[in-house]
């Protein structure tokens, strides 16, 4: 991508070649959860971006910015916003990357969750004034130590399977608002049912994936 | 629905309903009372997040523009941080502007890439000595309508860079002159601001020392191509003092 000019170190190991067009190097496909080396490798880029290392604040953007857009413009499907979001994101970052907590969680879902956050925030109606990691009330603020828990590919299996035991309308309903930004009316509408009869359906359903996901 | 009377489930759903975003209106507001008043809410909601967060691995990938990048080099670069609170907020304006603006190629390509150019330092760089310190200014002004720019002066590449937020209307015949204002109180012509977009200028050493022992940096108003007189003789719309980055 066009960063002129601007010589990276090849990475010390990395199960992905160079010469994969950048950005599309950590490219997940559905049930293939990056590999351990390729985040442990973005892991260490925070800790140097913290320290003001700009070239590996520009390999977390190389590395990530893809699915960053992507998760962005699928919900606000605009550009300049799916970008201006973007924007906030990474300047987030490169003045709170001291804040990520390198052991145990993810950066690249970390970061996607901040992404698809804020483009949340932006369709509901408010957009963030700064360039916070903790506006106190927007989802994006949520306790991001959470996602430190996120770790390995049996929790993506285990939300997998106790998604395909909902019904099918909540859990389309459920997996559109994650990823296309559908609030309850939407879904309803989508769904063709009462927004009453939407929300209870997809309350019953957290309630059941809650407890599926704990047990 | 008053949250107090919830259940543990019917409170975790609320929280699931509104990591998931699904929320509107009242319930939205009152969600969002509750996430900002109440940590264990808000942990709940931070645990949804992270149990949908593998669903994002679904999302195609899709490449943004360059001029993304490079929009982010101009707004974090080359301050870490800055010593005046206002100026991150007014460079980050600076840089949606211009990405609202929709002509960002041109101008935040050559504001980046100077940026991204100008070689690195590899380690954190060690605490800096007063003569390689870049020196920043907001330089403002209200009368009659606000003006805002920021200037970011680079000792180490010799360069200044003089960014615009908010620039003052002005007549076709008419251009922004930048002058530094030194301790002698002497204006000296830094250049004549672009119709559009920074201005970028190479300093020559004798008046990079000047902008180094601090100062103050002016606009004024000048027919275009500068003030033939080399001192200011239009108004000056925007005025502020350089500090040290």
């Amino acid at each position: 991508m066009g960063i002129p000019d601007l010589k990276l170190p090849a990475p010390a190991a990395t199960a992905f070649p160079l010469a994969t067009p950048l950005g599309m190097v950590l490219a997940m496909d559905n049930n293939r959860p990056v590999s351990d080396d390729a985040r442990r490798e973005l892991a260490a880029l925070l800790p140097a971006i913290a320290s003001g290392d700009r070239q590996a604040f520009a390999r977390l953007y190389e590395r990530t910015s893809a699915k960053l857009y992507g998760v962005a413009l699928r919900i606000l499907r605009n550009e300049t916003e799916a970008e201006e979001v973007l924007q906030d994101v990474y300047v987030s970052v490169w003045r709170n990357a001291g804040r990520f907590k390198v052991e145990r969680a993810s950066p690249i879902t970390w970061l996607a969750v901040l992404a698809r956050n804020r483009a949340i925030d932006r369709i509901r109606g408010r957009r963030p004034t700064t360039a916070s990691l903790d506006e106190a009330g927007d989802p994006a603020s949520e306790d991001l130590s959470a996602l430190e828990l996120l770790e390995n590919a049996d929790d993506r299996k285990a939300l997998d399977d106790c998604l395909d035991q909902l019904d099918e309308s909540p859990r389309r309903a459920i997996v559109s608002a994650f990823l296309d930004g559908a609030s309850h009316s939407q879904v309803a509408a989508l769904e063709q049912v009462p927004l009453g009869t939407m929300k209870s359906r997809i309350r019953r359903a957290l309630i059941a994936l809650r407890n599926c996901l704990e047990t | 629905m008053t949250v107090d009377r919830l259940g543990p489930d019917e409170r975790g759903a609320l929280a699931a309903q509104f990591a998931l975003g699904l929320l509107e209106g009242a319930e939205l507001t009152q969600a969002r009372g509750l996430a900002a008043s109440d940590p264990a809410f808000r942990a709940e909601v931070g645990r949804w997040s992270a149990r949908f967060s593998p669903l994002l691995d679904r999302v195609e990938d899709r490449m943004p523009a360059p001029a993304v990048w490079q929009s982010i080099m101009a707004v974090t670069a080359p301050l870490r941080s800055a010593a005046n609170d206002d100026l991150p907020d007014l460079r980050r304006t600076v840089a949606r502007w211009r990405l609202a603006s929709g002509g960002l190629g041109a101008i935040a390509a050559a504001l980046a890439l100077a940026l991204v150019t100008r070689p690195e330092p590899v380690a954190p760089p060690a605490p800096q000595v007063a003569v390689t310190t870049p020196m920043v200014a907001t330089l403002a002004g209200d009368d009659p309508a606000p003006v805002r720019l920021v200037a970011n002066w680079d000792p180490a590449a010799r360069q200044l860079i003089i960014t615009p937020a908010m620039t003052p209307a002005i007549e076709a015949s008419k251009a922004m002159e930048l002058w530094l204002i030194p301790a002698d109180g002497r204006p000296r012509s830094m250049g004549v601001m672009p119709a559009e977009g920074p201005m970028r200028a190479e300093i020559d050493p004798a008046m990079g020392a000047m902008l180094d022992s601090g100062g103050t940096l002016a606009i004024s108003i000048e027919q275009s191509g500068g003030s033939p007189s080399g001192t200011p003789l239009g108004p000056v719309v925007a005025t502020g003092k350089l500090v040290a980055a």
